[in-house]
């Protein structure tokens, strides 16, 4: 304790006199990546995106804003760096091999460098993509993609139908088994066949035993000749167009594949025909990408010259570097919102964009006391979610009370069973067996511990406390350990989220809902009855019976409250005034990057 | 020595001018010491804060109100009105509506008493293992001072960041919202220094013809160690504990600033719902909507930590016998 505890704690007051007003000077929120417009994405998890969470649930968090006017250092008029856009990207991503990855940040270096067979248009439909034509056959069971004749890859060499082939039986292989795998389940011949370990859950032994090389040829995916490709479904399947359009059937080559586990990890193997080729990439710290001469898609002929990612991790220095010009475009998060619109010159490089996203409490349904529907419509009907949206989302976004976001198909505005009221709330735990909370065993809400985080379910708890009258215990953990809980061992309630893939209803309320799914599991669902709506609806070929299906089925899922659900996302963007082509009616809420599907308009000046 | 008195003293001549004592001489000598003087000032004042928390806040810390998020303190005008300063909030309020200048207040008691608890708990054992280890020497010296070494080796920080993530799932982890814990992680490690100064102040003290001559009378050893050599240990081990306090409570800011100290209430009862570190924490979330936020709680903790830091320095000098 003498003059060794002295020194420390006198370097440890220098660190809180001195440090830590130095480093919030360049202050910060929690680390995440940016916004641009929730790319499509695998989401399951906490909001507050943490740097190592789960498959994302991006969310408006990064960049935040500073004192008014020279703000910006830069002219306004012009780049740097012309021709080149430069945007950060967060903390590096941990998987880009297209069929393993499912993070949104791992996701955007794939549609980068990739093509898919299909892709969308600014208002989510599929169009051709690397496909310049397909048919559909009168039973909507058989699709045939004709590639554009004059296909090629980054390096010149030749793309054929074969690849497409390759990169389909390579989603659908056991042996890879990425996180998007199940996306095939039931739907491609043969695909459930061969996906074996997540289709129908057979382990390892099982495996061992099965012709691979027999099963592999049964799925459901054929090159006809170079430039025709057929996949054969088991069922019709309305949304099978825009799943072409997804990352997990981009043309990986074989050869790349064969350099071992990690050959995405080495740029010379990262060979792809998007719009762009990644020419060199410093781990965690940035990627250069320059455009590529053989593109032939849709999102050409792209007018940049390249673009620059940036990984920076501390939102703070991130913001920093937009306003010295070192940026170009970058997501605003929601704690610096107020200092962005009191900046003159800031306020006035907003741009709004749309959310894919919709986040809710989730409740393990197989432990007391949330096994108990009625206790679950109670906490439904106790949250103030206009309030949430106004308080903690500082406005981004906005209230829900049901799976699918507005500007989605499916989305039902109408659906709004569990009006903010806590009388009501209250009569209804009475009537479940707990009249003013009384008999409940101790509630834990386990969250990822994250500051932004904390916030937000001190401001949950105080609801519950506020309008139930029910203690609940908060439990902030380890993000990484957050990740590994919500998937195995599920706690009582916890925060989740999803943000859409593609617009269908299929992808929220099969995907996530369906007994099994991304958050059925972990919150225990299972609803016969919402099962067989969706396995209906999923392929009913007539549209408007279909929806009316969709509908059915979430209905009920609101109806039995597995979740609570609380709100949509929805943001800003800070684009500097010499880039063109990301206004607001320029993104998509499927974007990679922002401006991803209106690319061929895209410049920085 | 007041309390060896009965032997050293019994043979001192009479002499005119009126009897000093050390501790006499230590207090006049502190109370010439302005900064220190000033320093106690600080403490009592924030000792009373925590006492009275309840009365001098203007609001419950906990308590969110809507519409009301990140409100800049009374002072600052703001276009947008949901931000610009209001008497009500007289520092502002976080990002959900909570008044930050009662947050201050409520935080001032975590940060007394985790400087002071864990102080407390290492004195004893640090006391205790050193004056043991010095005074018995040999094998037990030898077994008590390796011990000692190992647990001085340890990053302490980080062992104190290992420990609190491990417990705080257990039953003890979430004590008065996880603090026992911190206490508990803080005192494992702190006590070794204190163990080390009391053992080297036993070993000279001990070979003193004082202690001799207890040993010769037949005192029996507690005896010796508790009253004879004990209090001759007391002038270094209140200065060190002076300089540890502050110490403690930057670790609790630090832990809890980095995610594994206390864990947040919504409860309005809780007596201690809050800390500077916790604010800290909060602050920098939202340091460019409301740089406010983190610069109250900072100046806080450093006022805390310069308070303590100037009254162990001028205990130090009013104890040091050399400067008389």
């Amino acid at each position: 304790m003498d003059l060794h505890n002295w020194r420390k704690a006198f370097s440890q007051i220098l660190l809180v006199m001195f440090a830590l007003p130095i480093l919030a000077a360049c202050g910060g929120s929690t680390p995440a990546t940016p916004t641009d417009a929730p790319a499509a994405a695998p989401t399951e998890a906490p909001a507050a995106a943490e740097p190592t969470a789960a498959p994302v649930a991006e969310e408006p968090t990064e960049a935040p804003a500073e004192e008014p006017s020279e703000a910006t250092g830069t002219d306004a008029s012009s780049s740097e760096k012309p021709g080149i856009l430069r945007m950060n990207v967060g903390a590096e991503p941990d998987n880009w091999d297209p069929q393993k990855a499912s993070f949104v940040s791992e996701i955007r270096w794939i549609m980068l460098n990739y093509q898919a067979l299909m892709s969308f248009d600014k208002d989510m439909n599929p169009i051709p993509g690397q496909a310049e034509s397909v048919e559909v056959s009168s039973d909507g069971k058989v699709y045939t993609f004709k590639l554009r004749p004059d296909s090629k890859y980054s390096d010149g060499s030749p793309l054929t139908a074969a690849n497409f082939e390759y990169a389909w039986k390579r989603l659908a292989d056991p042996e890879v088994a990425g996180e998007y795998q199940f996306i095939g389940c039931g739907i491609i011949e043969g695909f459930s066949e061969y996906a074996v370990t997540t289709c129908s859950g057979a382990d390892a032994e099982e495996l061992a035993s099965m012709d691979l090389e027999a099963l592999r040829e049964g799925v459901g995916v054929k090159a006809l000749d170079d430039l025709t490709l057929e996949i054969r479904l088991v069922n019709p399947a309305p949304y099978f167009l825009s799943m072409a359009a997804l990352w997990i059937g981009v043309p990986v080559r074989e050869q790349d594949v064969a350099n071992g586990e990690d050959w995405y990890r080495d740029v010379e193997n990262y060979i792809g025909n998007g719009p762009f080729k990644m020419v060199s990439h410093d781990e965690g710290s940035s990627v250069i990408w320059e455009r590529n001469e053989y593109y032939t898609g849709p999102l050409g002929p792209v007018k940049l010259d390249g673009i620059e990612m940036a990984m920076i991790v501390d939102s703070a220095v991130a913001f920093q570097a937009y306003k010295n010009g070192e940026l170009d475009v970058l997501g605003l998060a929601a704690e610096d919102l107020a200092a962005v619109q009191a900046d003159p010159v800031l306020s006035q490089q907003m741009v709004k964009v749309d959310g894919s996203c919709a986040f809710y409490i989730g409740f393990n349904t197989n432990i007391p006391p949330f096994d108990n529907i009625g206790v679950r419509q109670a906490f439904a009907q106790a949250f103030d979610r206009e309030a949430w949206v106004r308080d903690v989302d500082q406005g981004l976004g906005s209230p829900t009370q049901s799976l699918i976001p507005p500007g989605f198909p499916g989305y039902q505005p109408d659906l709004q069973p569990y009006p903010f009221d806590p009388a009501a709330a209250q009569a209804k735990l009475a009537e479940a067996g707990y009249p003013g909370g009384e008999g409940l065993p101790p509630i834990k809400l386990t969250f990822s511990s994250t500051p932004r985080n904390k916030v937000r379910f001190e401001w949950v708890a105080n609801q519950i406390k506020q309008n139930l009258n029910i203690d609940v215990t908060l439990d902030p953990v380890d993000p990484t350990a957050y990740t590994a809980i919500s998937k195995e061992n599920p706690p009582q309630m916890f925060y989740l989220g999803w943000c859409a893939d593609y617009p269908d209803p299929q992808d929220f309320l099969t995907v996530v809902f369906k007994t099994g799914g991304i958050s059925a599991g972990r919150t225990g669902y299972s609803s016969a009855e919402f099962d067989a709506l969706v396995d209906q609806a999923d392929i009913e070929l007539d549209q408007e019976k279909r929806m009316e299906l969709y509908a059915q089925a979430q209905e009920i899922l609101v109806k039995d409250a597995p979740v609570v659900f609380i709100s949509n996302d929805g943001g800003f963007l800070l684009v500097q005034p010499y880039v063109t082509g990301m206004a607001e009616d320029d993104l998509s809420t499927l974007d990679y990057i922002p401006g991803f599907f209106n690319l061929p308009n895209v410049e920085v000046r | 020595m007041a309390t060896t008195a009965s032997v050293s003293h019994s043979v001192a001549e009479t002499t005119k001018r009126q009897e000093r004592s050390l501790w006499g001489d230590a207090m006049r000598r502190l109370l010439r010491n302005k900064a220190a003087m000033f320093s106690i000032g600080i403490i009592l004042f924030l000792v009373l804060v925590a006492i009275f928390a309840p009365v001098l806040a203007p609001h419950n810390p906990v308590t969110q109100t809507s519409q009301n998020s990140l409100r800049l303190p009374m002072w600052i005008t703001d276009s947008n009105p949901s931000r610009t300063g209001k008497p009500e909030h007289i520092l502002g309020t976080d990002a959900i509506g909570r008044d930050i200048f009662s947050q201050l207040i409520y935080g001032s008691r975590v940060s007394l008493v985790v400087g002071i608890v864990p102080v407390i708990i290492t004195s004893v054992i640090g006391i205790t293992i050193g004056l043991i280890s010095g005074y018995m020497g040999g094998p037990i010296d030898n077994l008590l001072m390796r011990f000692t070494e190992i647990v001085y080796a340890f990053p302490d920080l980080l062992f104190v960041i290992i420990v609190t993530t491990a417990f705080r799932d257990t039953w003890f982890g979430s004590v008065f919202n996880g603090l026992f814990l911190i206490f508990f992680a803080l005192s494992l490690t702190g006590w070794v220094g204190l163990a080390r100064l009391v053992r080297g102040q036993v070993l000279s003290l001990k070979e003193k013809e004082f202690i001799e001559a207890a040993r010769a009378l037949g005192v029996p050893i507690w005896k010796i160690l508790f009253s004879h050599i004990f209090p001759n240990t007391l002038a270094p081990i209140i200065v060190s504990i002076a300089f540890a306090i502050p110490g403690y409570a930057i670790s609790e800011a630090t832990l809890t600033f980095l995610g594994v100290g206390m864990r947040p209430s919504v409860d309005p009862n809780n007596p201690l719902p809050t800390s500077w570190g916790v604010m800290l924490q909060d602050g920098y979330t939202n340091i460019n909507s409301n740089p406010w936020m983190i610069l109250f709680p900072a100046l806080c903790v450093a006022m805390l930590t310069v308070a303590f830091t100037f009254l162990g320095d001028g205990l130090r000098d009013a104890l040091d016998p050399r400067d008389t």
